[in-house]
């Protein structure tokens, strides 16, 4: 066999490697969430999945920060908004209970529970001025950038 | 002396390590960015349900089928809409299709099978047929 191709192969492989995990890293270490079950949950030991992915795509728009947080099946009302300096802090409580008063599991894939997930910000944002929406199980909020410190103009003057 | 400097070298073991991945195979997940969205399924007396976390997914951009006992969900994301936007700083959600498939008894009324996605999650709904399944056999 030809060293060289083997060796050439080889790298390659190793590229495949690093970039596979890179990719799969990148994506899934961050959105992995853990789910804390409720106290019922617990009790009736339904649940066993205790993390979940909770994808997020962040985009910088010219005058604001959209994030976009993939969390389906939730209740408008269980989720919570805060924004602490560059992050914003996502909380909230997937239930199991309508899905799940009868009949047996056969597979269980999906993680239910209380939820936290933290996304850094690029920028400074507005807090106070920030608007969620949540449709077909995405949490879209867009928070105003702060306002640009209003450039000085400094007069040189000679004597 | 052919023999020796390959034993020598590094890569050569390496290599033969390296021919054991079916590479395709192997590194499709990253690669194809593959997308299999989670299921729960659960069995009642009266059918089988399966819930599936898709969000963002419009009923348009799913389809359901349920041929010769075998159930396929197939999903697709439009990633038009990605491609033109920019400043993106962070992109964790999945683009493009996925496809899951389940076995389902045999018995079951395909004809009255339900779909409907809310919030995110498609919910499929399998009725099992009244048949009895116990069947009695006189031993001869």
């Amino acid at each position: 066999m030809d060293l060289d191709r083997l060796k050439q192969d080889v790298g390659q492989t190793w590229r495949w490697l690093a970039e596979g995990w890179r990719n799969i890293s990148d994506r899934a270490s961050n959105a992995l969430t853990y789910f804390t079950p409720s106290h019922e949950a617990q009790q009736e030991g339904v649940n066993d999945i205790r993390w979940g992915l909770l994808a997020a795509d962040v985009s910088v728009e010219p005058d604001q920060v959209l994030v976009e947080l993939e969390a389906p099946g939730l209740d408008k009302e269980d989720i919570d908004i805060d924004v602490q300096g560059r992050r914003l802090i996502v909380t909230g409580r997937k239930s199991y209970q309508a899905e799940r008063k009868s009949g047996s599991m056969t597979i269980s894939e999906r993680a239910f529970g209380h939820f936290q997930r933290v996304i850094p910000l690029p920028e400074e944002v507005t807090a106070e001025k920030a608007q969620a929406s949540y449709r077909k199980g995405v949490l879209r909020v867009t928070l105003p950038k702060l306002a640009p410190a209003t450039a000085r103009k400094v007069q040189v003057v000679s004597d | 002396m052919n023999d020796l400097i390959r034993r020598n070298d590094p890569f050569d073991a390496l290599s033969r390590f390296g021919d054991l991945f079916d590479r395709e195979a192997f590194f499709a997940p990253a690669n194809r960015n593959e997308w299999l969205p989670a299921v729960d399924i659960k069995e009642t007396d009266e059918a089988f349900v399966f819930h599936m976390d898709v969000p963002g997914l419009k009923p348009e951009d799913l389809d359901v089928e349920l041929h010769d006992g075998v159930l396929s969900i197939r999903g697709s994301r439009n990633e038009e809409k990605r491609e033109e936007d920019k400043g993106f700083v962070r992109v964790e959600r999945r683009q493009g299709s996925f496809a899951r498939q389940f076995r389902v008894p045999t018995s079951s009324k395909a004809e009255q099978l339900t779909a409907k996605v809310s919030d995110g999650v498609l919910t499929i709904e399998v009725p099992k047929s009244n048949a009895p399944e116990a069947r009695k056999v006189a031993v001869s």
